[in-house]
């Protein structure tokens, strides 16, 4: 009786307290106000759309073994990097510590440690990005802009994060996880260059210590139409009128107040130009969101297709296409994508119409690139100022086959920074 | 004894709250979950196939890995027809054509059985090891085995053994063709899934209603030639049939870009119309 004179009011305070709760939770799920997406899928705009995590990943690995010799892992059956970044799953409680800052030593000791693997990105990224390959674990991390990861192969406590700029050194304690998948992919089937890494000019630069034997490739192009893009970028609800003009190479399409397309038919380049307001964020993070949006937006292939640079000073950010893991460099130093906001009002990319596809066999053997040494001495001899080189990437050009527009011969080079700008070791060797 | 009572309505009415705002809560997670995972859209569209009355089974959701192949045409077939026994082989376009001076018996419902056994005797099949049975291409009088590469199959009349067999279920004769040097051309990359392959057929409107997708298979096709090479890509080979018909039709999905590939391979159909 006394039992029950309390059970009314307690399963009515049970009964309130439910049902604040769940009103709480409904009033506060965004998903309440979504209405249903799928209805706005359409079967039009189907596209190889590749992750933020393959588009933003690091481009080269080097494994530094027990005695301090380090190598390149190159792709030859597999990709390295994907192998790698496909391990890199369980890290589990994550917490991250300034190691030093401003210390070569420091910085080149951890980059350089025995028994680890290192991975590079191209140019600097945050945080964010690296959390995408890391299946989201670093959500929680301080969003710090990195250009390294350095992986131990015998500490599975332990992971660095470098930083060029200031040289600086972060390193996160996770829990213990195997290490066995990461030991597995050193045993698959690659090619390995012998390298070093050390500084260049003050930048924290990867060596190559012997010559370099590269494979030149003939691929097929992936040839996409005019109309394509048009349909694509220009068919927005609110355009019915676009307007072509034509002149001797260009083809300039547009809606009148907002939206331009430039089509080139003699190097086959297209411009499109978005006069909306835009967000016009200008850190990094940001950045480079808004540049993947507009990467899929644009809807270029994207297969190899990666993040290669970003310039501050323009705010431009630029994609190139690997081949084995290699960037490939058009004529004028162009890549794939590169896209630009120049202010709250105007977005620019620019884009190939042609991009590489089907590789296919080639009999031309390989060919030999000298060591970064050599290459460097060389420019030197043939007086250049080496002092203004801040950079040098393997890469591969890109030229027309003579035989078939559908072709493109992809031939290995040296490519350096030099005045701000991506030049091939070869055409500076012919300069003069 | 009144405030009991009172007690009592108050709790019923927060209770039958509680069930509303509970359903209300399920429905907002179902929903969440459409929105947010790709799989599930795409299950909404394996869902509308299926209300067109176009029969599917079970399809993988699982993305695969191929490469980009290549492989020569070359004579090594003549080269080393000598060594067979047993047979009157004959050498025609790249193809090696062999009559046997003696019937073999296979297992009438598993004739794959017997034949893998006999691949293993270079006396009998040349290469016979680099074959692997392809049940979905042959026919009770025709067994077809495919030229393996690079962890799967090639689908091509230029790389597969044809053996013919009588009504008493024998081997009489086959026919061979063979690519020499099979190799990567680019590093291991991610396909798309079965399902995917299925849907952008569909979105393509390649299937028509009515029909029964009979089976699909990742293997490589020829894309195409260059003097005596040829270069494959890994292919979502789906066939479809429709309903009330034996006929089979062959459609290829680019794995890799998902795009529909449409001149079906010329020979590839007609080792298919052979089918009864």
């Amino acid at each position: 009786m006394r039992f029950s004179k309390y059970l009314i009011p307690l399963a009515l305070t049970i009964a309130v307290v439910v049902s604040l709760t769940l009103s709480v939770v409904l009033w506060t799920n965004p998903a309440n106000y979504r209405t249903n997406k799928q209805t706005a899928q359409s079967p039009t705009s189907q596209q190889m759309v590749k992750p933020r995590g393959y588009v933003y990943s690091p481009v080269q690995a080097i494994h530094t073994n027990a005695d301090g010799s380090q190598v390149i892992l190159v792709n030859k059956l597999v990709n390295t990097v994907t192998e790698i970044k496909k391990t890199m799953k369980n890290y589990k409680d994550p917490h991250i510590k300034t190691l030093s800052k401003n210390s070569k030593v420091d910085y080149f000791r951890i980059a350089n440690q025995t028994d680890s693997i290192m991975l590079n990105y191209s140019d600097t990224v945050s945080m964010k990005m690296v959390n995408h390959i890391v299946h989201n674990r670093f959500k929680k991390l301080p969003n710090y802009k990195i250009n390294r990861i350095v992986l131990p192969t015998n500490n599975s406590t332990k992971l660095y994060l470098l930083a060029d700029k200031n040289f600086t050194v972060y390193e996160i304690d996770i829990k213990k996880h195997s290490l066995k998948s990461l030991n597995n992919v050193l045993k698959m089937d690659m090619r390995t260059q012998p390298a070093s890494f050390k500084l260049l000019n003050n930048q924290p630069t990867v060596y190559v210590t012997t010559a370099v034997q590269m494979q030149p490739y003939k691929y097929l192009i992936d040839r996409q139409s005019d109309d394509y893009y048009v349909s694509r970028l220009l068919n927005s609800a609110d355009s019915q009128n676009i307007n072509v003009k034509r002149r001797k190479k260009t083809t300039i399409y547009g809606d009148q107040s907002s939206l331009q397309l430039i089509f080139n038919s003699s190097n086959r380049m297209a411009e499109f130009s978005d006069f909306r307001p835009n967000h016009n964020l200008r850190n990094l993070t940001s950045t480079l969101n808004d540049s993947y949006k507009n990467l899929i937006k644009l809807g270029v292939p994207m297969d190899n297709v990666r993040f290669f640079s970003y310039d501050q000073k323009t705010r431009s950010v630029m994609y190139r296409t690997y081949v084995e893991g290699f960037p490939i460099f058009r004529s004028d130093g162009f890549g794939t994508v590169s896209t630009r906001t120049l202010n709250s009002s105007a977005q620019r990319s620019e884009f190939s119409l042609d991009n590489p596809e089907v590789p296919l066999p080639s009999n031309k053997g390989y060919t030999s690139l000298p060591s970064t040494e050599t290459m460097l001495k060389r420019l030197e001899n043939r007086g250049y100022n080496i002092k203004k080189i801040s950079k040098t990437r393997i890469g591969y050009t890109w030229t027309k086959d003579k035989t078939s527009p559908l072709l493109i011969d992809l031939t290995p080079d040296w490519y350096v920074y030099y005045n701000n700008r991506w030049l091939s070791y070869t055409s500076l060797m012919n300069q003069y | 004894m009144n405030f009991r009572r009172i007690e009592i309505i108050f709790l019923v009415t927060f209770i039958a709250i509680d069930i509303f705002l509970f359903g209300m809560f399920k429905k907002n997670m179902n929903m969440q979950a459409d929105n947010v995972s790709q799989g599930d859209s795409d299950s909404v569209i394996v869902k509308e196939m299926r209300n067109d009355q176009i029969k599917v089974g079970n399809l993988s959701k699982k993305n695969a890995y191929a490469f980009y192949i290549s492989g020569e045409q070359s004579n090594v077939l003549r080269n080393q027809m000598g060594q067979l026994t047993n047979q009157t082989p004959q050498y025609v376009g790249h193809e090696l054509e062999s009559e046997l001076k003696q019937p073999i018996n296979v297992d009438q419902n598993n004739p794959q059985k017997t034949i893998n056994k006999l691949l293993t005797d270079s006396t009998f099949v040349l290469f016979g090891d680099q074959y692997v049975y392809s049940k979905d291409l042959s026919t009770s009088r025709n067994i077809v085995y495919n030229q393996k590469a690079m962890g799967s199959s090639i689908y091509s009349s230029e790389a597969q053994i044809r053996f013919t067999l009588n009504s008493d279920h024998q081997i009489v004769s086959y026919t061979q063709s063979y690519l020499e040097g099979i190799k990567s051309l680019r590093e291991k990359s991610e396909t798309i899934s079965e399902t995917r392959a299925l849907i952008w057929l569909y979105q393509y409107n390649e299937i028509p209603n009515n029909t029964t997708v009979a089976w699909t298979n990742l293997g490589y096709t020829k894309l195409l030639s260059i003097d005596g090479d040829r270069v494959f890509i890994p292919t979502w080979i789906i066939a479809i049939r429709p309903q009330n018909s034996t006929q089979i039709q062959l459609k290829r999905i680019n794995a890799f870009t998902g795009g529909i590939i449409k001149e079906t391979d010329e020979n590839l159909k007609n080792s298919q119309s052979s089918m009864d």
